[in-house]
């Protein structure tokens, strides 16, 4: 009997929880495709960028569902080292940007890692967020990224929503997420979409 | 003179999907081909650029569609006659010198 109680409540959890998660997808995908089209137009040959910035965007509008959206998007990255170059005109030629580019790819590589290994972190975090105070458990607030540029940071709140910094008001686990800087974990996908480095992460300080 | 296409199955496979059903988008070359978009498009470029494919933008504008253009993609004379001669080339080494 017990098993079955047990059973019901996993159930209604996991439910619960895989719905909150979809709904967060739902509603970052298209900022997520965006960026991985920014990134491989950045790779591109430059006189096909104007080309491929419509003809992929359309690509994603024809494709379904928002799990293929995103790989298709993610496909672009991979076909953009891909395509062909004109031998007279190599792209990169530079030391530096060979290093950056590296630079980037080990910070995509790294961020993507992490966020994989941590979702079920995000999920339990996201859940208590919801269930502590209403409103989205994600915000953004304009911080310092890269090379000094205005960025928007994303985090877990941790304030309750009609709060501002100045009154001050934690929900129930916001100032233990505050101290343990488990608020801090979402800023791995601004390294994703490039608004941050790995580096940048763990240096530039909270404004 | 450009240069020749390195050919794979996967380069057949989106010939022979554009000379089935001519002007394609690149999305419905993924679905003919079942191809991902990261392996489809080095592909539909490098053989645009070796002449086999040629490709137009979507009549109308982006403003009055009220979305982004679809590119179309269809094969060329040269094309054609390039994949004609790949599919003979495989079959005769495949199945032999009979047909020879």
């Amino acid at each position: 009997m017990m098993t079955l109680v047990f059973a019901a409540m996993g159930a209604t959890i996991t439910s619960f929880l895989g719905r909150l998660l979809w709904e967060e997808f739902a509603s970052w995908h298209p900022s997520w495709c965006a960026a991985l089209i920014r990134l491989a137009l950045k790779l591109s040959p430059p006189e096909l960028r104007e080309r491929l910035a419509e003809e992929w965007q359309g690509y994603l509008d024809e494709t379904p569902g928002y799990v293929r959206k995103i790989w298709n998007a993610a496909g672009f990255v991979v076909a953009a080292r891909k395509l062909p170059r004109p031998k007279a005109s190599p792209v990169r030629t530079n030391s530096s940007a060979v290093r950056n580019a590296f630079a980037r790819a080990s910070d995509l590589v790294f961020a993507a890692v992490i966020l994989v290994l941590l979702a079920p972190c995000f999920i339990i975090i996201t859940a208590l967020i919801r269930l502590a105070s209403p409103g989205p458990a994600l915000y953004r607030r304009a911080s310092k990224g890269r090379h000094g540029r205005r960025i928007m940071r994303i985090r877990f709140r941790t304030m309750e929503l009609a709060d501002d910094r100045k009154n001050g008001r934690y929900h129930a686990v916001g100032k233990f997420m505050r101290c343990t800087s488990l608020d801090e974990l979402p800023a791995f996908i601004n390294v994703l979409k490039g608004d941050l480095s790995v580096e940048d992460l763990f240096r530039i300080r909270r404004p | 003179m450009a240069k020749l296409p390195r050919m794979s199955l996967q380069t057949m496979k989106v010939l022979d999907s554009l000379l089935g059903h001519p002007a394609s988008s690149g999305a419905d070359v993924s679905r003919l081909t079942g191809l991902a978009s990261g392996t489809l498009y080095p592909i539909l470029l490098r053989l645009e650029e070796a002449g086999w494919l040629s490709s137009r933008w979507e009549s109308g504008d982006p403003a009055s569609l009220g979305r982004p253009r679809k590119r179309y993609y269809s094969v060329t004379a040269e094309g054609q006659r390039g994949y004609n001669a790949t599919v003979r080339q495989f079959t005769a080494s495949h199945l032999g010198v009979a047909f020879s």
